[in-house]
């Protein structure tokens, strides 16, 4: 039995916390719903499972790596609550510190279904700066 | 001992006091060591005092005329912990309306009392009221 089957938002965490590091968009995609439905606190309409992935992919093409640190996680009655430090290295030589917070429930695959993220995004505004490695002409 | 209230509930009413920015209400929530972190406050890592907290909520609020907590979005506990998720309407007393999305992430001491709290927010959608207070 997978640890998706199991079911349980432990293991759902567990998932997207090695997901998300491997700037893989398929597998973070293994860890969410066909259904979902991902709102984030700076887009004003929720996006689908397709739509948060495209997003991802997007950002993931502009990093070198990604980790988290300083997590703390709480199981709620439908999913999970998920603060964490993201310290992100962007292929124009950035480096981004970003405490986020994530609410998430977990259906009974085990699979994220409803997912609101909530961050300060001009953190990740340096992503779309220059190259940092070039000299500047 | 836990609050009799319960996490969310304690916080609502707290955020209750706050939208009619009843200070000393608001204070009747939290615990004399209470902190609360902002994650747009990135010189702050480590939050601030619940009272020197008041003196930036204070400045931020004197150019509002009116601020409600739309209680939208599911909220969730644990004997001691709550999430909180709300969106924020606020009219600046220069008319300009604004919907904020809010993320709360806090805890109660053992006397039922608000311990402290995390705000996850984004402060670009607070250009208005910025724009305001300068």
């Amino acid at each position: 039995m997978s640890l998706l089957q199991l079911g349980r938002p432990w293991d759902t965490i567990q998932l997207l916390l090695e997901a998300l590091p491997s700037l893989d968009s398929a597998k973070v995609g293994q860890v969410y719903s066909d259904n979902l439905r991902a709102s984030y606190n700076f887009l004003s309409e929720p996006l689908t499972k397709q739509g948060a992935l495209s997003m991802l992919e997007q950002t993931f093409q502009k990093v070198v790596s990604l980790a988290f640190s300083s997590i703390e996680a709480t199981e709620t009655s439908d999913g999970f609550a998920l603060e964490f430090t993201l310290n992100v290295s962007s292929k124009n030589g950035r480096e981004i510190r970003s405490r986020n917070c994530i609410v998430a429930s977990v259906d009974r695959d085990g699979k994220i279904d409803r997912l609101r993220e909530y961050l300060d995004p001009a953190a990740f505004a340096a992503l779309d700066e220059p190259c940092s490695h070039l000299p500047a002409l | 001992m836990p609050s009799p209230a319960g996490p969310v509930e304690t916080f609502r009413r707290y955020l209750t006091a706050h939208q009619i920015f009843d200070w000393d209400g608001m204070r009747a929530f939290l615990a004399p060591s209470a902190r609360m972190w902002y994650n747009y406050r990135t010189d702050l890592p480590d939050g601030l005092a619940a009272e020197d907290a008041f003196v930036e909520i204070q400045k931020l609020t004197s150019v509002l005329d009116s601020m409600e907590f739309m209680f939208d979005r599911p909220n969730m506990e644990t004997d001691t912990e709550f999430a909180v998720q709300l969106t924020c309407r606020a009219t600046t007393k220069s008319g300009k309306t604004f919907f904020v999305p809010v993320m709360y992430m806090g805890r109660l001491d053992g006397q039922g009392k608000i311990a402290g709290y995390e705000e996850y927010l984004d402060p670009s959608a607070l250009a208005d009221l910025f724009g305001d207070l300068q």
